[in-house]
């Protein structure tokens, strides 16, 4: 009996090498609450390719070219003040545009070069916190924010992205392109513009 | 004798690829900044530039298809400090497609001036 | 894991060619058991054991389906009833009598707790209760139909074996399988879900269900693409042009020809999307919006209404205009009618079993709407042009038409199962048992007639500024009751109508104008509206 669990052992050893231990003994168990359906945590910087709609890959990679470009040319020197203006979404999917500008705002927000003032959406919320403050009363005069001292930005950032498919049946092709321009709201100039432009093509 | 055998029962195009692979590898001074996983599959980083511009740290790479076969590159850089950190949360992968024998400049910039040092990540496909 | 087919354990005997059907639905049995570990029974054994349980099984098969017969016979009465007679007494309340007791009419008909688990019954209480203005209800009624649809979508992807079930019953009546929804109604669901959750004041969760609706919509469209593009090649020989068209700097291309458009109308709703675009707007969100409406464009090119939509969204989302709006924008959207009926039709069919017999297989038709379009809604007089932007007849036919192949497969099938089992019923069980099969078979044989009944027929759009005040609203000359209050940024008034009947869905108000009188000084009134 012992001789032949040696043996059992021995040959397990040689059969497999070293991955024998993770055989012969039960793998530990992981921190995870899990059911029948498999769900796993994935790479979020991992290349995207389920289906050639807009995806996470292309947001990022339209992210990451445009504030490669702005931070490269050095338009920012002394931390000059931006804002987001619109971005049209002239595609005829459903693509959150707001979200790729978010994108590029945390970077550029993040590098440190920049700094970026309230955008149009997000101004109600500005108000109504400076109405609270000053109005109701509630708050030690000199600790309130006064009204009227807001910074205006120098620069606008307005982009628009557009898309081209074409369908058979068979091969769809999606090209996109998101085209990003800078103004100095001032004088009404363009001081930077950069696009990205990409093609997806799916095989059915 | 026998690895001769192998390589001969084996398809000409990864005959090809490993063939070309020690004729015209990535310079040793390039790949001290390249991590590759697995096989180049004939694809070598021919060279890389790296350029401070307005305080930021940017870098061109030109990837160099040695054989005829189409191959895909996944990539990204990774942008590190003096110390050796990362900067930054990490780039997305990217896939790109390099026809045979083409030369393609893949580009990047850092996301802030702490940047010194860079890494560039990939893998090769053989389709 | 064993795979192999087995088509040994059938009944055999004189049914010449028709076996062959059955043979092959037996294999598909067989194929989903085996890829399943678990249940299998004597379809699993190995080939050398099936030839022994050859006989055994062909007469189990004949009691199993006489077991299965009466079952359906007995007890399946809730099962088989129909679905027409109630959704038409139901239809019949709300047009005659109130919703209230329309939502009663429902509620007799489901007697059990699993019938009121069930997906139609929900859909259909939903409807009533959105009709009643009970919304938290409604939507409570329309979250149970949703958690089922998604069920259902997470297991058909993962769990093939499902469709098992759907064979199994289709061999007493295509009645017996569950009821899945087509898939226009799961669009509807989630766009009801959104109108509700709109007229609770939960516009968030209102946005969560747009963005559900069109995601859903897009797993349906590329599941058609194949189809859409083989009409679209065939438009274009015949010589219909894609033309591109810009909007105020937004292209939109449509191809006019009706059959591109009737297919595309077919799974997807010009509604949903525009109302999509126009939830999307009121929340700020410019970006989303302008696809929202430039599909619902597409999808009913030439129409000024949404073409408008498209066009002015730069000039309404902007913050000067937002500021100096002094009218609201609304949006009527009213619904007519009752969406069609599957009606049961009865085929006979020849088959050739003991010489020829003729065999009664049922199948539903939707016959064409008869109900007259609506043109023109007024304002206490301001007129303003309705546009037809969804027609659930065309939608439920084409469905239908989707649906008939496989339809017709599994009405043969079970024909000829049918049959075979009255023949050895006769054979072994006389007359008598002739006779119950008989019985048996054309009670089981009636035509699948569930579908969301409650929707409208058709679906109306107008849209115009309107100084906040109370209005009467008539359509085509019609009053339609009481006067409703208008007011805020944007409204969307929700309107059911029948021929004899105007149900005026709750106000949704989003944002406040701009105070109407000027405020002593300029600058005190920019500060107090700034933006919404």
């Amino acid at each position: 009996m012992l001789t032949r669990s040696h043996l059992l052992v021995m040959l397990l050893a040689l059969s497999s090498g070293l991955t024998a231990c993770s055989s012969s003994t039960p793998p530990v168990a992981s921190p995870v609450l899990r059911f029948d359906r498999e769900v796993n945590y994935g790479d979020d910087k991992a290349v995207e390719l389920v289906t050639n709609e807009f995806g996470s890959t292309d947001l990022q990679m339209i992210a990451e070219k445009m504030t490669g470009s702005l931070l490269e040319t050095g338009i920012f020197q002394g931390r000059p003040t931006v804002t987001i203006s619109t971005v049209k979404n002239k595609t005829s999917e459903y693509i959150d545009t707001t979200n790729i500008m978010n994108s590029i705002q945390t970077t550029l927000v993040k590098s440190g070069k920049v700094r970026f003032t309230r955008s149009i959406n997000e101004m109600q919320a500005g108000v109504d916190e400076l109405q609270r403050q000053n109005q109701s009363g509630l708050y030690k005069q000199h600790s309130t924010a006064k009204i009227g001292k807001m910074t205006a930005a120098k620069y606008s950032l307005e982009g628009e992205l557009t898309s081209i498919v074409k369908d058979n049946g068979s091969t769809k092709d999606v090209f996109y392109k998101f085209t990003l321009k800078m103004f100095d709201v001032e004088e009404g100039t363009i001081e930077w513009q950069d696009e990205k432009q990409i093609r997806k093509t799916s095989k059915r | 004798m026998k690895s001769l055998l192998l390589a001969a029962t084996l398809g000409c195009m990864t005959c090809l690829a490993h063939a070309a692979q020690p004729a015209n590898p990535t310079p040793p001074a390039v790949a001290a900044k390249v991590a590759l996983r697995g096989e180049p599959y004939g694809v070598r980083v021919a060279e890389m530039r790296i350029v401070r511009k307005n305080d930021i740290l940017t870098v061109q790479a030109d990837l160099e298809n040695t054989v005829r076969a189409n191959r895909t590159v996944f990539y990204r850089f990774r942008w590190l400090d003096d110390m050796g950190n990362q900067v930054g949360d990490g780039e997305s992968w990217k896939q790109m497609g390099l026809y045979g024998l083409q030369l393609q400049t893949v580009k990047s910039v850092a996301p802030n001036s702490s940047a010194t040092d860079l890494k560039l990540e990939m893998n090769v496909e053989q389709k | 894991m064993r795979m192999f087919p087995i088509t040994t354990g059938l009944p055999t005997g004189k049914i010449g060619q028709a076996s062959l059907t059955i043979h092959r639905i037996r294999e598909i049995v067989v194929y989903e058991e085996n890829t399943r570990t678990t249940g299998c029974g004597e379809l699993c054994l190995p080939p050398a054991r099936t030839s022994r349980l050859r006989q055994a099984a062909s007469l189990r098969f004949i009691r199993s389906t006489v077991i299965l017969l009466g079952i359906a016979v007995i007890t399946g009465c809730a099962n088989m009833k129909s679905h027409d007679v109630v959704a038409t007494n139901v239809q019949a309340q709300v047009q005659t009598g109130t919703v209230a007791s329309a939502i009663d009419e429902l509620d007799k008909s489901a007697s059990s707790d699993s019938e009121r688990a069930g997906l139609l019954y929900n859909l259909e209480r939903g409807e009533l209760l959105r009709l009643n203005k009970q919304y938290p209800e409604s939507t409570a009624a329309f979250l149970k139909a949703d958690a089922l649809v998604n069920e259902w979508e997470q297991t058909a992807k993962t769990d093939p074996s499902k469709l098992l079930g759907k064979i199994g019953a289709a061999l007493i009546s295509e009645r017996l399988s569950d009821y899945e929804g087509q898939d226009y109604e799961k669009v509807w669901l989630t766009t009801r879900l959104a109108l509700n959750h709109l007229a609770q004041g939960e516009t968030e969760n209102a946005r969560a269900d747009i963005k559900r609706t069109h995601e859903r919509e897009a797993v349906i469209a590329e599941f058609r693409a194949k189809s859409l593009a083989a009409a679209e090649a065939e438009a274009k020989t015949k010589g219909a042009a894609a033309t591109g068209k810009e909007l105020n700097g937004y292209p939109v291309e449509t191809i006019n020809d009706p059959a591109v458009l009737k297919l595309k109308n077919s799974y997807s709703n010009a509604l949903s999307h525009y109302l999509a675009g126009f939830l999307y707007e009121v929340l700020n969100e410019p970006g989303l919006a302008a696809p929202g409406y430039r599909k619902a464009i597409e999808l009913k090119p030439e129409t000024p209404l949404l073409e408008e939509g498209l066009r002015g969204l730069d000039k309404r989302t902007s913050f000067t205009h937002k500021r100096h709006k002094k009218m609201t924008d609304v949006l009527f959207v009213v619904e007519a009618g009752n969406a069609p009926a599957r009606k049961p039709q009865a085929f006979t069919i020849p088959v050739p079993i003991d010489g020829w017999q003729t065999l009664s297989i049922s199948y539903p038709v939707i016959a064409p709407s008869t109900d007259a379009p609506l043109s023109l809604l007024a304002a206490n007089g301001q007129k303003l042009k309705l546009e037809n932007v969804v027609d659930v007849n065309v939608m439920a036919r084409r469905a239908l038409k989707d649906d008939m192949p496989g339809m017709v497969m599994r009405g043969i099938t079970r024909a000829i199962a049918k049959s075979v089992l009255q023949h050895q019923l006769s054979e072994h069980a006389g007359m008598f048992g002739q006779i119950a099969g008989m019985a048996a078979s054309a009670y089981t044989e009636q035509a699948d007639d569930r579908m969301w009944r409650m929707l409208p027929g058709r679906v109306y759009v107008a849209r115009g500024y309107l100084p906040p005040g109370a209005y009467q609203l008539q359509i085509d000359g019609r009053d339609l009751g009481e006067k409703i209050n208008i007011g805020g940024q944007y409204a969307l008034i929700p309107i059911r109508l029948y021929e004899n009947k105007a149900i005026e869905g709750n106000v949704i108000a989003f944002g406040e104008l701009a105070p109407p009188a000027p405020a002593p000084t300029k600058k005190g009134a920019k500060r107090k509206k700034a933006t919404t």
